[in-house]
This record gives structure tokens, sequence and C-alpha cells, in this order.
């Protein structure tokens, strides 16, 4: 099997059917690849996502991770980095450690701790005491210290000053296992097209385009940021 | 896994229970100094007496308040606990462990369970530090309690039994009914909490009216046995039977609710 995710039709609606997030989706994840979720606010990226770690149940359609649907077995398989803050703002960061380190097998402190010291972040400090920026790099340190077989995140740049995007992005390409797959959403894709292997556009509920992101490059003689505007052209 | 979280569950809320419970033996401790110092200028007839006695009276007051806060406090912070890890922010993170939806109930009913009857022991407790040294037993108030449990059978041991059962039962109901109204509360996305506050108290006037409209039913069922054993046993045991339906059901809703209608915003 050389895809770590596949859907087949997949469907989500909120408010009893009257808005469909995700129309029937089909998707193949290979294994290995740094993909781009990308699309417009609304488009389904955070709804495909939550499907994805379970935070949501389909309404219809079929959702494989490793060959396995969505449950304990495929969280063991995935790490994710929400959009918002999940970690306890009261606790401190060897806390969260710990409780890594409780409930995931494949976490590597010791890789948190190297990267927690490369960016001077005091493992004694709580959360609730740090800006937002240095918050999500611990909340990336966490789920980037697993060594799982699918990174899902969402919006990992958004929020941060533009060194800190730096940092983030390669921290997410050194840290990450190679026979691993990143699924990356984001709207800053000027920052993050230099990185992607495949680039996925969604737009209401529909994919519109799943192709290698430097074929698409080749096929319209520009960046995916410039593909992205052209066709999301409001 | 259930270990792990029961441990964080635990860890999450300890020190403000401990808090707690350190204000109330607080409480209790100055109130019974202060009627041991009114006791001993009983006989004293002087200015101080009187102020002596206002110290007690006020003491004593301020330990029944304490009393009431902590009752109230201890389902607030269950409740807080159950709402910010699984339905906040926390709950991408809670919701995305490797472990079935079911234990994070379970963990949650376990703890906040254990929570509440360490708190009727603190109460239980502070009561006995408040009356310790006083001829307490031996009071009217205390004759007429004892006096009143017998009148119910409690000196009966099954009957005792019984009735510590359906104490545990109804904890447990008290807590189920606490987390499926947070569960309903969230369906209501940006009024959430206010959801729950009103799920919660139409529950319990529902539940209210059932138990009312089931003790007159039962009460004119049983007429003729009053007072015996047999009476008591099958009152206790139907009450306990209902909390327990209650509370499986508002586990079973909280669960299905938790896999199917999960609306973390």
């Amino acid at each position: 099997m050389n895809s770590i995710l596949e859907c087949r039709n997949l469907e989500k609606s909120y408010n009893g059917g009257r808005s469909r997030a995700l129309k029937g989706i089909s998707l193949s994840l290979g294994k290995g690849r740094i993909i781009g979720l990308l699309g417009p606010n609304g488009s389904g990226k955070t709804t495909f996502i939550k499907l994805i770690n379970g935070l949501l149940t389909p309404d219809g359609g079929e959702l494989y991770i490793g060959g396995y649907p969505v449950g304990v077995e495929t969280k063991h398989m995935i790490s994710y980095l929400p959009e918002v803050t999940y970690l306890g703002s009261s606790m401190k960061v060897h806390q969260i450690i710990s409780y890594f380190e409780d409930f995931y097998s494949d976490f590597d402190s010791g890789r948190a701790y190297e990267m927690l010291y490369r960016l001077n972040i005091n493992p004694g400090d709580r959360l609730k005491t740090m800006s937002k920026g240095t918050r999500e790099k611990v909340q990336l340190i966490m789920v980037m210290s697993r060594n799982t077989s699918l990174y899902v995140l969402d919006e990992p740049i958004g929020g941060v000053d533009p060194a800190a995007r730096d940092y983030i992005l390669s921290t997410i390409v050194s840290n990450y296992n190679p026979e691993a797959t990143i699924l990356l959403s984001t709207h800053l894709i000027a920052d993050v097209e230099q990185i992607l292997d495949d680039v996925i556009f969604l737009q209401e509920g529909s994919v519109m385009l799943a192709e290698p992101a430097e074929r698409l490059k080749k096929e319209k003689g520009c960046s995916v940021d410039a593909v992205f505007r052209e066709v999301f052209r409001c | 896994m259930l270990g792990k979280l029961l441990k964080y569950d635990y860890k999450a809320n300890i020190f403000y229970f401990l808090l707690m419970y350190a204000v109330l033996m607080g409480a209790a401790v100055t109130a019974r100094l202060s009627i041991a110092a009114a006791d001993m200028q009983y006989f004293s007839f002087s200015d101080d007496h009187v102020l002596s006695v206002m110290a007690m009276v006020g003491s004593v007051l301020f330990y029944f308040l304490i009393c009431g806060a902590v009752a109230v406090l201890t389902l607030l912070l269950i409740a807080m606990r159950f709402y910010k890890n699984l339905m906040g922010n926390e709950g991408y993170l809670t919701f995305t462990l490797p472990v079935p939806k079911s234990s994070h109930l379970i963990s949650k009913m376990i703890s906040g369970v254990s929570f509440v009857l360490l708190t009727y022991a603190a109460l239980v407790l502070s009561a006995m530090v408040l009356t310790v040294g006083m001829d307490f037993w031996d009071s009217p108030v205390a004759v007429f309690s004892w006096s009143l449990l017998e009148a119910v059978r409690f000196d009966h041991p099954l009957i005792a039994s019984l009735y510590c059962l359906e104490g545990l039962v109804t904890v447990i109901q008290v807590v189920a009914v606490v987390y499926f109204s947070i569960c309903v509360g969230q369906l209501a996305g940006k009024h959430r909490v206010l959801g729950a506050i009103g799920i919660y108290l139409a529950v319990n006037v529902v539940l209210g009216i059932v138990a009312a409209l089931g003790s007159t039913i039962f009460i004119n069922l049983l007429r003729g046995y009053e007072g015996g054993v047999f009476y008591y046993g099958i009152t206790s045991t139907a009450t306990i039977l209902f909390h327990g339906v209650v509370a499986a059901g508002c586990l079973v809703g909280s669960f299905l609710l938790m896999k199917w209608k999960l609306n973390l915003e």
C-alpha cells in the first residue's frame, strides 16, 4: 500500500444537512509526501482534517488511514496540530512532555527537549506565561517529536511573525520521518510552497485539483500561490 | 490508558479540592474554638460573654456557609474539568489521544464521583471537628436525629446498606446529569455554557416531577406496609433503580453525543 490515507465519496454536512462542508471527496495521500491542503475560508479544509482525526463523524463515504477506519488504531498513527492552543495553559512544558510520553509510545522526549533548548524555551515555564508564537512553537515541538506515519498540521504558521514561520517550516522539514506524510493546511501558500511535494485545492467542499506541485508549476508556468490566486479569484 | 486518564483528571483538580477542604476545616476549627470560648464565659455575665456569643454565632454561621459553598464548588469544579478537557480547546488533544471515547467518560465519572464522595467525607469530618468534646450525641438535636433514622429503619443492617447504596447511586446520577447537560449544551454552538445550564435545570425539574409522581404512586401501592422493613426496603430499592436508570440514560446519551455530535468550535 503506497498511500497512508484514502477516502472515497467523503461527505459531511452541518445544520441538519443545510450546509454541506464536504461533497463526496475522494483522495489518496501518498506515503513520504508533504502535501499542501489549500483553499479559501469555508472550503472544507478543517472539516476534512477533523474527520481524519476522529473529531467529526462523516455523513457518508469511507475514510481509511493506514488501512484502518478512523479509531483508536489510527490515532496512534497521526500526530495532529490543530489551529487552536490545545494544551492546558496552566501546565508547565515538562509536564506537557510527560503527558505526551504517557499516551504516545512513539514520542521522543529527547528530541523535544533538544528543540526546546535550541529555542531557549524553559521547560519549567507555564504555557500561559508564554507569547502566542512561543506557545505555537511548543505545540509544534510536541507534534514533531512523535515518530508517526501521518502528521496533520492545521494552519501551523498562521498568526506568527515571518521569522517564526521560517523556523516552524524548517522544524517541520528537518524533524519529520521521511517515510511519513505531512498534510499541511494553510492560507500562506507563498511561504510553504517551496516545501510542498503535492497540492490539493479545495473549494466549497469539493476537490478542484490534486497533483504534484512541480507538475502544476510547469503546467501553469507560475508559482502555486499564483495558481491559487487565479483559481480562487473573488 | 484509563489509569493515565484518571491520573491527569485527579491532578487537574486535586489542588483546588484540598484548598477547599483546608478552608472548611479551618472554618470548623474556628467555630469550635468560638463555641468553647463562649462556653467558658457562660457564667461570667460580663460584656465579653455577649461578644463571645456573637462571635460564636457568626463563626458557626460562617461554617455552614462554607459547607454550602464547598458542596456547590465541588459540582462546579468537576463540571469545569469535564467542559474544559473535553468540550473546550483541550478537546482537540483529549479526543485525539489513542484512547476509546468511552474511556474519557469513564475516567471523568470515576474522578467526578470520587471527588463528590471525598467532599461528603470532608463535610462529615468537619462536623465531627465542630462537635468534638461536646456532649453533642446526648443533645436533643442528636437524639431527635437518631430517632428519625430509627423511624426509617436505618438501624436495620439491610436497610442501612440499601440507604448507603442509594446514596452512592444518587451521587453517580448527579454527576452523570452534569456531564449529560454539558454534552447536550455543546450542541448550542456559541451558547454552549448557557445551553448546558438550561439543560441541567430542565433535567432536574423533570426528574423532580417524575420522582414526586413516582413516590405518590408507590406510597399508595404500599399502603398498609408503612414503617416496616419491607416498606423501606422496597422504597429504597425503587429509588436506587430510578437513579440508576437516570444515570445510565445520561451516560449512554453523553457517549452517543460525544461519538456522533462532537462540536469542538
